[in-house]
């Protein structure tokens, strides 16, 4: 080995410490960046994975009359589809009488297929497989009953669970999706085996096509594949829905045909005898209209319509995809700034390291080696730090943060888990990191390269100390003692060390404050709209437009407080080229009822909005997408086709959703019709879940009700949303806290070995322990609480910015950051400073003064 | 009377395998007043006696009887006392705080104790008042020695160390700050104690002690120093 290498070799191991804050510096920098830059699509991944591999079907159809194998011919005319019929019905069952969407097992299936997570498929007649939200939310064990309804019309009513499983038709265990049995919301799935089913047809045609499987499900191509693949559909399903429908008839009306003929004959011979008894012939009559509404109701009963989803409808699907693309978001900001500290703060230890080795590269030109050779020796440090450090980095954020990630969805998604190596992430991280390594070395190692030998063996003469501007201040200066004197002047005399020790301070608590705001702001855009918008807790959705009933089975209610009729429509509003869909419209039947259960407040000047005869109120997030202010028109179409166009006449503060609210003349004039009440928002005083269930039932059963939403759920969907980022939070929190204290600890170190004859001066001059190491602690104490203060700025802004980047079209999220926040990063910033603090003492404590100050400068 | 008493005081120091023995049963007393020269080549181990009378470190065996108190057995904290309340040191090479003005590096050290003197007179006393508010960069070598010397006066200590005072300094400065650390012993009569190599510094001390090899060689009793002002090198 030459000299230099040996030289370098033992450079390395002489500076153990210093060699490994380095790599471990640019190891988080590179961890952070890229694990978290990999969770986003790791998570999309694994959906995609999950999906393929069980066959999640791409479009579900729905029919009134059932599907034969003439449909599943059907649909298999559109190219490359694969159908299967199913049957499936929502059914009561269960303690409490749940809403449970029931589908017939068969073993032979290929689409939509169950994943085990214990227990076996049903082998018998008597078995059932539920879903694990069964097991989980409603403590169903295996081997246990469960007992259906009669309505629910299964061959046995009680059958023996065997299996509970994951369905990838329901990739969010929050949420099942809503049905008109029960209280209205479905509580789980199961399948028993299909013969159970007392159906005369499959209900359920699910259609699958292979070759749209190697495309991402949440992206835009595979969205418009499929979107052509239900037009095609549509199309041959037209005719076939006829078709069925005259079999259905045919068949349905045999004995009516049998009757129509009778009559007929009868009429026939009545008229062949001449006889025209007017009795005979008003008996006729009242037979033949008979036999009209039995004929009107089969047609009724035969009439096929289909309902069409696709994946985006299946319950949670999209909301998990938006999931996924928050966190992208997220990752675009977050582990960008944090790489950016952990780089100036490599630049900076670098630097100094070379500056150190000032001596040595002197020695070495003295000798005659090159500037080549001797550079070589620091670059080559910098290169197997920066590479060592960004190849743990890389590997180790891979596999840790998405794969953490996904193991806390697993626990509430049934995902197969995929994390693929982001090696676009590595080269860009092996960049950045030999830039902030070899490139801070090449920049110092040049300059000093420059300089004779003979001055590069003298010590550089040392920055000639200036006065501060503080000092100018004359009373100001006066009143300061003498250690604050000192600190201050020493602060600015580092000027670079000031400003990277503040930088990673205020870095540190700016993203522990955004981890901590990111997942308060989503929380808030829930708990805000569901008690300072809306302040009902139900939504009873009516038969008709008669009310009274469901009012009846309300005011028995214990925690029924009061009701307000409206007309609640579904539709889309356009303005400007921009279009908006899925806005709620409300129409009260009350202007002044409406304020006691919806904030109206303008997002202009904070004022009470009131309806006017004329004109709609906006919600704020629809306003903004539609580019629309106070006074331009819109146009709407409502899903009942009625359309019309009003002008805007206030813009509300809205969280959740979009909406739409207009007074009843307002509606007359915009849809030319009158509003028709159809829907009760109510408010409850607190309800637990059993309760809520219980009243939903009731109004199901006795109110004349299509459905009971509570906004309790609704706050529930987003508060699982933020608590689902919360492990990625308390990740961020870790990293952050890390880096700071790593920067902290650097730093002092490198104030430390700056000014050890200064410090073993004073030790000598006889200062006391403590007082030596407050003499340079105090300084980070300043640093610090500048840095927790800028913090606090910065930590809001980049809030800010990642909500922006976060927000979903349905959704605003306030910027809030709970105490909570503050405290923590504050009280992780005190901390790190102590234990700092603690080091330097002990270090500082056993400093060989005598040594330090034996030399010359 | 005996100031200072050191009785069999050894110091080794353990490099690795080998042990080094830097002072080797060294005994001798220096007087309370007077200025004492410990006279030397470099490495023979005058610097680490100098440390150990300074409270800097500790021997390994032996008494240092300073005062009546024997400072060998001190703790960490309690030499830490001593130094703070009893010690001046001079450095050969200043050892001045850069960032603070000649006044503040005085103050540094006159902040810290109970009955120290005013910063500025002892500024003034060196011949230093106008330099007051310079930094150490825009001062020459003999006036930063200067200002070391005022910073370790300023404490008002009992006993004056000097090591190596003019090895840094031409012969003009080096006398000047001689004359300086004379006038400690002779006008406020402080207890001076200068460590060098340079002989001709033994004329102006009143006991000249000569170390070599780790060993005391000789101890002389001068009874008529000369003044600085007279001797020459």
């Amino acid at each position: 080995m030459k000299p230099l290498t040996k030289n370098l070799w033992r450079g390395i191991r002489g500076s153990m410490g210093r060699f490994i804050a380095i790599i471990l510096i640019i190891m988080l920098g590179v961890l952070t960046y890229v694990g978290v830059k990999a969770t986003g699509p790791a998570l999309k991944d694994s959906v995609n994975q999950t999906v393929t591999n069980l066959h999640l079907s791409d479009v579900q159809i729905m029919s009134t009359t059932g599907f034969t194998k003439q449909d599943v011919k059907t649909a298999e005319k559109v190219a490359g589809a694969k159908a299967e019929a199913v049957k499936f019905k929502y059914v009561t069952g269960g303690k409490d009488s749940y809403a449970i969407a029931l589908y017939g097992y068969q073993h032979n299936l290929t689409e939509n297929k169950l994943s085990l997570r214990s227990g076996h498929l049903p082998k018998n007649n008597h078995q059932i497989v539920l879903d694990y939200r069964a097991h989980s939310k409603y403590s169903y064990k295996l081997g246990q009953k469960i007992k259906f309804d009669k309505s629910a019309e299964l061959k046995h009513r009680t059958y023996t669970v065997v299996g509970f499983v994951d369905s990838p038709s329901y990739v969010d265990n929050t949420e099942r999706g809503s049905a008109n049995v029960g209280d209205g919301s479905v509580k789980f799935f199961a399948e028993v085996p299909a013969s159970q089913m007392n159906l005369s047809a499959a209900t359920l045609l699910n259609v699958r096509f292979s070759k749209l499987q190697s495309r991402d499900t949440y992206s835009h191509s595979y969205k418009e594949a499929v979107s052509a693949k239900v037009k095609s559909l549509k199309k041959v399903f037209k005719t076939r829905g006829a078709e069925r429908s005259k079999t259905l008839y045919n068949k349905n009306a045999g004995e009516l045909t049998a009757s129509q003929d009778k009559l007929t004959a009868a009429k026939n011979q009545l008229m062949a005898m001449g006889m025209t008894s007017k009795q005979a012939t008003a008996q006729l009559k009242s037979e033949q209209s008979q036999l009209d509404t039995a004929k009107a109701k089969i047609k009724k009963a035969t009439k096929t319509t289909y309902t069409w989803q696709t994946r985006s409808d299946l319950p949670g699907f999209t909301a998990l995809g938006q999931s996924a693309d928050r966190i992208a978001a997220i990752a675009n900001v977050f582990p960008v700034f944090f790489f950016l500290v952990a780089a100036l703060i490599t630049f900076t230890t670098i630097t100094r390291m070379v500056e150190e080795a000032r001596a040595q590269i002197g020695t070495f030109k003295a000798l005659g080696y090159s500037k080549m050779a001797i550079a070589r020796n620091y670059l080559s440090y910098a290169f197997i730090a920066g590479m060592i450090g960004t190849i743990i980095g890389a590997f180790v954020g891979n596999i840790s943060l998405p794969r953490l990630v996904l193991s806390l969805y697993q626990n509430c998604i049934p995902l197969i888990a995929v994390d693929k190596f982001q090696w676009s992430l590595f080269v860009i991280s092996i960049i950045i990191a030999l830039i902030t390594t070899v490139g801070a070395a090449a920049i110092v190692v040049r300059s000093e390269l420059k300089e004779k030998p003979s001055e590069l063996m003298r010590p550089r003469s040392p920055k000639s100390a200036k006065r501060i501007l503080m000092e100018r201040i004359k009373p100001l200066w006066r009143r300061m003692n003498f250690n604050q004197k000192v600190s201050y002047r020493n602060l600015f005399r580092y000027k670079s060390r000031m400003f990277m020790t503040i930088l990673g301070i205020a870095g540190g608590t700016a993203l522990i404050l955004t981890g901590f705001g990111i997942q308060n702001s989503i929380g808030a855009s829930g708990s805000r709209q569901y008690s300072e918008i809306a302040k009902y807790q139900a939504v009873v959705r009516l038969n008709g437009s008669n009310s009274s009933q469901a009012v009846k089975v309300l005011k028995q209610d214990k925690q029924y407080k009061s009701q307000t009729a409206i007309d609640a429509n579904v539709g889309n509003v356009s303005a400007h080229g921009h279009k908006v869909d899925d806005i709620n419209i409300y129409a009260p039947s009350s202007k002044n009822q409406l304020k006691n259960f919806v904030k109206l407040i303008s997002t202009d000047n904070g004022k009470n909005l009131s309806l006017k005869k004329s004109g709609v109120v906006l919600s704020e997030k629809m306003a903004s997408q539609l580019k629309v202010k106070v006074g331009d028109t819109i146009r709407v179409k409502t899903t009942d086709n009625h359309t019309g166009t009003a002008k805007v006449t206030g813009i509300t503060e809205n969280f959740v959703g979009h909406y739409m609210y207009l007074s009843q003349s307002a509606y007359q004039k915009m849809f030319g019709t009158r509003a028709k009440t159809n829907t009760l928002l109510v408010r409850l005083s607190h309800q637990n879940q059993h309760q809520r269930e219980k009243l939903a039932n009731q109004l199901m059963k006795h109110g004349d009700t299509m459905g009971t939403s509570y906004t309790v759920d609704q706050q529930q969907t987003i508060t699982t949303m933020s608590s689902s980022l919360s492990t990625v939070v308390l990740i961020f929190i870790l990293l952050s806290g890390v880096l700071s204290f790593v920067v902290l600890y650097n730093l002092t170190n490198i104030n430390v070995s700056e000014r050890i004859r200064e410090l073993s001066t004073i030790k000598v001059l006889g200062f006391y322990d403590k007082e030596v190491t407050m003499y340079i602690v105090r300084e980070n104490i300043m640093l610090t609480v500048i840095g927790i203060i800028v913090g606090y700025g910065v930590g809001n802004a980049l809030t800010a910015y990642i909500l922006r980047q976060a927000a979903t079209d349905q959704i605003i999220f306030p910027l809030t950051i709970h105490w909570v926040g503050y405290v923590v990063a504050t009280a992780l910033m005190v901390l790190f400073t102590v234990i700092v603090m603690l080091v330097t003492h002990r270090r500082l404590k056993h400093v060989d003064m005598v040594e330090a100050l034996k030399s010359n400068e | 009377m005996a100031y200072i008493e050191v009785i069999n005081e050894s110091k080794r120091y353990q490099m690795g395998e080998t042990t080094i023995v830097a002072n080797d049963k060294l005994s001798f007393e220096a007087n309370q007043g007077d200025l004492t020269v410990i006279l030397g080549p470099s490495g023979a181990g005058k610097s680490t006696v100098l440390n150990i009378l300074g409270g800097m470190d500790s021997p390994s065996d032996g008494e240092v009887i300073i005062d009546g108190t024997d400072i060998a057995k001190y703790s960490d904290k309690q030499l830490t006392q001593f130094r703070r309340t009893d010690i001046g040191f001079v450095f050969q090479f200043y050892n001045l705080i850069p960032n603070l003005t000649t006044r503040e590096n005085v103050e540094l050290a006159s902040s810290i104790v109970p009955d120290a003197l005013d910063a500025d007179q002892v500024l003034k006393d060196v011949g230093l008042g106008d330099r007051l508010d310079n930094f150490p960069s825009q001062l020459s070598g003999g006036e930063q020695q200067r200002v070391a010397i005022a910073r370790a006066l300023a404490k008002n200590p009992k006993l004056l160390l000097c090591d190596e005072p003019t090895g840094a300094l031409d012969y003009e400065t080096g006398k000047q700050v001689l004359t300086l650390l004379e006038d400690a012993s002779r006008k406020d009569h402080k207890t001076v104690l200068i460590i060098t190599h340079n002989s001709a510094l033994a004329k102006m001390a009143d006991r000249v002690i000569r170390i070599n090899d780790a060993k005391v060689r000789s101890i002389e009793d001068n009874p008529n120093p000369t003044p600085v002002e007279e001797i020459e090198w």
